[in-house]
């Protein structure tokens, strides 16, 4: 049973139609659904992240932010979606930011205050995405932006506690204030945009993410997973009882 | 009723501080002795009950209003007819999830939203599912929409009024319209939203079969 199990919640994943991501109502329904499944199927998520070990493509796009750190699960890109493990870490900032695609997540464990903000000023300036691509990260932030925190106001503010599940829009400008080990089953869309923003509310620096198609070499190396790392966290998902 | 004695001044202005203080407010409320008694005080208090709306989509029973102070404190109970309908609101507020699911939306306008909003420019930016337990702090200046399951019931700590009236546009069919806050609306229009003793005596039996308040 158990074998058939796994096989079948993978197998779904892999017969998977293409994702219409302009249908924002069609595709929340299915990737919402489809998560909350994942998560109640512990032996196929088992499968999925032992996979990594051997899966040099998937291990090669996990990644280690300053706020975020996660384990890709699933690339079904052809069919418009990717799927991971997202972990917070120890340091939580309130950043503003938006993201270059739309995805859909489920808490595993922990909580986080969401913020959704209206930004009250345009974003983007497509003149710039080649000159904003050395802006990439708190020390190298961009000076030049016309962008304003301050000018941004809260519309809404959430606990997502353990079990909350929500789609979001690529053009949303939210923040995460994420409580220390909190996990997220995470399947976002394609990329929309050729950049997304980061705004530290505590200093009003502004920088920018790009895929990696348009991230420097030395940035993508610093940022990969160690297999160390990766076997630190697949314990830690094996303790928390969610694999 | 001790709690309602020793609430805080709220500054709404301060919005992240004021979403803390009345979430902890609503968690302290969302218990059976004290939603029974808030229910006993309204049948009892002409003031309260007077304040006590039937509307198409939810009612609301309020129990507890000093605007001066920062509170309009009601339940929102919603009916069996829902539709997707993004709008704001004339305040900002605070909810409680006590009974029930909320499918919560949130829209971006192109624009300013008023009257002459068509449904291209409005997009979905997010689509959230709230269950019982949840709770969410929301800005008058949010463009949103919350569908239930029939009969879900939530607490909410509304803010003063910081605008006459609110935009609502049906996503489907692409209808706008406003609706204003009660000093601007007509007596006929007054009379008609206000809560019959049968709708209250309707939601006090359903507040008991829910184990929100007391059955005796």
């Amino acid at each position: 049973m158990e074998i058939l199990n796994k096989t079948s919640i993978i197998t779904k994943l892999d017969a998977l139609p293409k994702l219409n991501w302009d249908n924002f109502d069609e595709t929340s329904t299915i990737t919402q659904k489809l998560l909350r499944e994942l998560i109640n199927d512990k032996e196929a998520l088992r499968t999925l992240v032992y996979k990594v070990e051997n899966d040099t493509k998937l291990l090669n796009d996990c990644e280690c932010h300053e706020l975020l750190e996660r384990i890709e699960l699933y690339n079904g890109s052809d069919r418009g979606f990717r799927l991971r493990f997202n972990f917070s870490t120890e340091v939580h900032s309130v950043r503003p930011h938006d993201h270059r695609y739309s995805f859909s997540t489920y808490i595993a464990k922990g909580t986080y205050k969401h913020i959704w903000y209206s930004t009250n000023q345009k974003i983007y300036d497509e003149q710039r995405d080649t000159v904003a691509k050395q802006w990439v990260d708190k020390n190298n932030y961009d000076k030049e932006s016309d962008v304003d925190i301050y000018k941004m106001d809260p519309l809404f503010i959430a606990d997502e506690n353990k079990g909350a599940c929500y789609t979001i829009h690529h053009s949303t400008v939210h923040a995460t204030i994420t409580e220390p080990e909190t996990v997220s089953l995470f399947l976002r869309g394609p990329g929309e945009k050729v950049r997304s923003l980061i705004a530290d509310r505590e200093t009003n620096k502004i920088w920018w993410r790009y895929g990696r198609e348009d991230e420097k070499d030395k940035r993508i190396e610093s940022k990969k997973m160690t297999l160390e790392r990766y076997y630190e966290l697949r314990g830690k998902l094996e303790n928390w009882g969610l694999i | 009723m001790e709690l309602l004695k020793n609430l805080p001044q709220l500054n709404w202005d301060n919005f992240e501080e004021t979403s803390q203080v009345t979430i902890n407010i609503c968690k302290e409320m969302a218990n059976k002795d004290f939603l029974t008694k808030a229910i006993e005080k309204v049948e009892t208090t002409p003031e309260l009950f007077d304040l006590c709306e039937e509307h198409e989509l939810d009612d609301k029973i309020v129990i507890y209003n000093d605007l001066e102070k920062g509170y309009r404190i009601r339940l929102r109970l919603g009916n069996e007819d829902q539709y997707e309908r993004a709008h704001n609101h004339r305040f900002p507020f605070t909810t409680l999830i006590l009974h029930g699911t909320y499918y919560q939306s949130w829209y971006g306008v192109k624009g300013e939203f008023n009257e002459n909003t068509k449904v291209e420019d409005v997009t979905k930016l997010c689509a959230r599912v709230e269950k019982k337990g949840s709770y969410f702090t929301i800005s008058d200046k949010a463009i949103h929409s919350t569908q239930t399951d029939p009969h879900t019931i939530s607490l909410v700590i509304c803010g003063p009024p910081k605008k006459d009236k609110t935009n609502i546009i049906n996503t489907k069919t692409g209808k706008v319209w406003s609706k204003w806050g009660k000093k601007f609306e007509s007596k006929e229009q007054i009379k008609k939203a206000k809560m019959s003793k049968e709708r209250f005596h309707f939601w006090k039996e359903k507040l008991k079969e829910n184990e929100l308040i007391h059955s005796y």
